[in-house]
């Protein structure tokens, strides 16, 4: 019984408590600057508190903040590792995806040769390297020169018996057509030497660090990244330095292909591409002539025609 | 109520008010379940309604104050439910 009276005591107190905190609600509700008021006046302390943690330098808010910071790093890289591991994975199925359709349509691998650098940049006056490969290996005169599987690094400039000389497209002077992957533009790239290239681009092009550098004529063919750009604002142009992935200091070997892996140049494509549409829509033979007031030569000149 | 106790309640309490602030609203919830077991949940209506009102939520829904709310008739409902448990056994 006593229990009974206890239960039935709590549960109206809660119910008269909840009432109570219900209609306090209600009233913040149609009243909500008062409530505010109040309550910025009852928080003020914590405020302060809450303040100090969130901008102090001492050493506990620091502390906090530092380990906050952290733990969101860790988060970031966690979900850049999972994108990343996908990517890898979505990469390895497109290379599958490409071989097999490569053997679908007969394209087959082109054969290259392998050769050692004998001396680079450092040793050699410009940038060149020099091959122990000639032309007793089958080395021709302007084959693309590749670090790897598709970093192509320049053209064999020379070639005697047992060795060649690869001109690199850093060399002061080179010239070459390239594709910028990022904005993706057609620009000019020029050698600067000591193993930079020059990219020059129009102001206003959104070019950025890291950008691929592709070269089209060459297939497969990747240049480099952009690594630093030079952009004034008063100025024209702006201009991308372009380096290798791989350091040429650190270059052992290079796999030298085929001449035949240059396609012709775009430019070249281009003027041909003009030339046959200007010269589709002339007829050979057919010419203008004055018309005479007489049979005969009108006949004459229909026969011509 | 010790005093050692009252320590503990009132240094929980403060735990839970700036869990709240900082933005941690997991662990102030988790903050909230044991206190709510280990003292009342009678005292977190004000602490809810202060809060709401402090971060200007009466202009819109006072949400922390309405989940207090239902919080504490939960939490009355299950410890009288316990306690006449308890009273069987006995």
């Amino acid at each position: 019984m006593k229990v009974q009276s206890q239960r039935s005591y709590r549960r109206r107190r809660t119910i008269r408590v909840a009432l109570v905190a219900i209609l306090i609600v209600i009233s913040g509700w149609f009243l909500p600057s008062v409530f505010a008021m109040i309550s910025a006046l009852i928080m003020s302390p914590f405020h302060a508190t809450n303040q100090w943690l969130d901008e102090s330098s001492s050493l506990v808010p620091t502390f906090i903040r530092d380990r906050q910071s952290l733990q969101e790093e860790i988060q970031q890289l966690e979900n850049q590792l999972q994108i990343s591991s996908r990517t890898s994975v979505t990469q390895q199925r497109l290379l599958l995806e490409n071989n097999r359709l490569r053997g679908l349509l007969g394209a087959s691998d082109e054969s290259r040769v392998v050769a050692g650098v004998i001396a680079r940049p450092n040793t050699l006056p410009y940038d060149f390297l020099q091959i122990d490969r000639g032309i007793n290996d089958g080395i021709e005169v302007g084959a693309p020169v590749f670090v790897g599987t598709d970093i192509v690094i320049g053209l064999v400039a020379h070639t005697a018996q047992r060795y060649s000389f690869v001109e690199l497209f850093t060399t002061p002077g080179f010239e070459a057509t390239i594709f910028l992957s990022g904005p993706d533009v057609v620009a000019k790239m020029y050698g600067m030497g000591g193993g930079v290239a020059r990219v020059s681009l129009p102001q206003g092009i959104p070019i950025q660090i890291g950008n691929l550098v592709h070269v089209p004529s060459v297939e497969p063919g990747v240049f480099g990244q952009i690594a630093y750009i030079e952009s004034e604002p008063t100025q024209p142009e702006q201009y991308g330095y372009v380096t290798p992935n791989t350091a040429l200091n650190s270059l052992y070997q290079v796999s030298v292909g085929r001449v035949s892996q240059i396609s012709q140049s775009v430019e070249e494509i281009d003027e041909r591409v003009r030339k046959e549409i200007q010269t589709r829509l002339v007829v050979e033979g057919v010419s203008l002539e004055v018309a005479t007031s007489t049979n005969q030569a009108t006949t004459s000149e229909q026969e011509e025609i | 109520m010790t005093f050692f106790r009252g320590c503990i309640a009132v240094s929980t309490y403060l735990v839970i008010v700036f869990l709240f602030m900082q933005g941690h609203i997991l662990l102030g919830a988790i903050t909230v379940v044991l206190y709510t077991f280990a003292f009342s949940a009678v005292a977190l209506l004000p602490l809810a309604i202060v809060l709401d009102g402090y971060y200007g939520a009466f202009y819109a829904a006072p949400v922390l104050s309405i989940c207090a709310i239902g919080w504490y008739l939960l939490s009355e409902t299950l410890r009288s439910a316990v306690n006449i448990v308890q009273s069987e056994h006995e």
